[in-house]
């Protein structure tokens, strides 16, 4: 005859992650617990999702870091200790893994040159077509075309900082130096970005400035 | 329209381009960049000076997150489940010790032979409990309704087994609160299974 001899009569109620902080998060992850993996998922797969995105210019890529960035958060998660801060720790890992991304796409990209003219004739339609719309685009394909000028960690940097908000030190935690170096990074970035977009786009810079509708619709 | 008189953009953004020795941020920017998000005056004004404002609200793709959210999570129990069968089958065709972690494979090992251990021991103790229960003695079943299989009905492959009853575990010192233990007694041997859905074995 079988016979159940053993079984937990009252299950343990799984803890309501929903509403744990992301630290708590983060150490019963270190713990092994797949509800709160599934928690931190929920919770992390959107900020994620829009930095890799514009840091690599490119959903499909992204959304390849964020799982692999979700998987390294598993695999590493005895090495997470509680005096970090988590979002530093799991945006450090993202960035790790786009910058490796970026290094092994730019070695096999092509030249830029056919975006640079799409965003050309982009601005031509601008007066016709849905104005809101267009300019998005038009920001983040001027944006994907100047910072493949920038070094990695100028562009993390000012990705980070600058769209991000985070601050110095956030920045400086996530790719591993010094305030200094990143507001060294910072200072080129935006120059070089100034410098590139005023000498390619100058009508663009100008219409910005002068067209009152602009300004709205980039903070929409 | 003009920007509000109250903030000097030249001044608040003019140091971003200067390379000084700290390269420290003028006191006050933070703060009127946050003005800078709602003020279309401003903004105008403040990407005159720095045009790569335009770039601080760059766009994010209109994306259903929740989906998002949920296909991370299926790929990621997928990367990891495709990860323990590589290491298996590392470990299993000759992967020595390049496959997973010596203290990981020594730590499942010691959890396969506690199991078997106490399986075996569970056995010898519950094989001479068998006996005294099919001729009378004690049986097992001690809180009735306290204990039930958990996780739906019994398959119907087993009808002709006795369906679980509330028994007093027999097995008390395993250790593994959410393994449940079934028992299958023969004249000289008893069996015991224990089903753990968490045990990585």
């Amino acid at each position: 005859m079988l016979r159940l001899v053993h079984s937990n009569p009252t299950p343990r109620p799984a803890p309501r992650w929903s509403e744990a902080s992301d630290r708590d998060l983060l150490l019963a992850v270190r713990g092994g617990d797949e509800a709160a993996l599934s928690e931190l998922i929920g919770r992390k797969t959107k900020p994620l999702l829009q930095l890799t995105q514009r840091i690599l210019g490119d959903l499909e890529e992204a959304r390849d870091v964020v799982q692999v960035t979700f998987f390294r958060v598993w695999e590493h998660r005895a090495k997470f200790d509680e005096r970090w801060s988590p979002n530093t720790w799991i945006y450090r890992i993202a960035s790790n893994l786009a910058i490796d991304h970026l290094r092994s796409r730019r070695s096999r990209e092509k030249s830029t040159e056919p975006v640079r003219q799409h965003m050309r004739q982009a601005a031509d339609w601008r007066s016709q077509k849905d104005i809101s719309r267009l300019q998005q685009t038009e920001v983040a394909g001027i944006f994907k075309e100047l910072s493949d000028e920038l070094t990695e960690k100028q562009r993390m940097a000012f990705l980070l900082r600058e769209v991000e908000g985070l601050s110095s030190q956030e920045v400086a935690e996530i790719l591993d130096c010094r305030e200094s170096t990143v507001r060294n990074h910072l200072f080129n970035a935006r120059k070089l970005l100034k410098k590139t977009l005023l000498a390619r786009y100058p009508e663009y810079a100008a219409r910005y400035a002068s067209d009152p509708n602009l300004g709205e619709e980039v903070s929409a | 329209m003009n920007a509000c008189p109250s903030l000097n953009w030249r001044e608040l953004l003019a140091p971003r381009f200067e390379r000084s020795s700290s390269n420290a941020e003028p006191e006050g920017l933070a703060e009127a960049l946050v003005h800078f998000d709602a003020c279309p005056a401003c903004r105008r004004e403040a990407c005159r000076i720095d045009p790569t404002l335009i770039f601080r609200r760059l766009p994010a793709a209109a994306l259903d997150f929740d989906l998002e959210a949920e296909r991370m999570r299926l790929a990621v129990a997928g990367m990891r489940a495709s990860e323990r069968v590589e290491t298996r089958r590392a470990a299993a065709f000759g992967g020595g010790l390049g496959g997973r972690p010596l203290a990981r494979r020594l730590r499942s090992h010691g959890v396969r032979w506690t199991l078997a251990a106490g399986l075996a021991a569970a056995s010898l103790v519950l094989g001479g409990r068998g006996d005294l229960a099919g001729s009378g003695g004690r049986p097992l079943s001690g809180r009735a309704g306290s204990l039930a299989v958990t996780g739906g009905a019994v398959p119907a492959r087993l009808d002709r087994f006795q369906a679980p009853v509330a028994v007093e575990s027999a097995v008390e010192d395993l250790g593994r609160p959410e393994a449940r233990i079934y028992q299958l007694d023969g004249e000289r041997l008893s069996v015991v299974m224990i089903v753990d859905e968490k045990l990585d074995v």
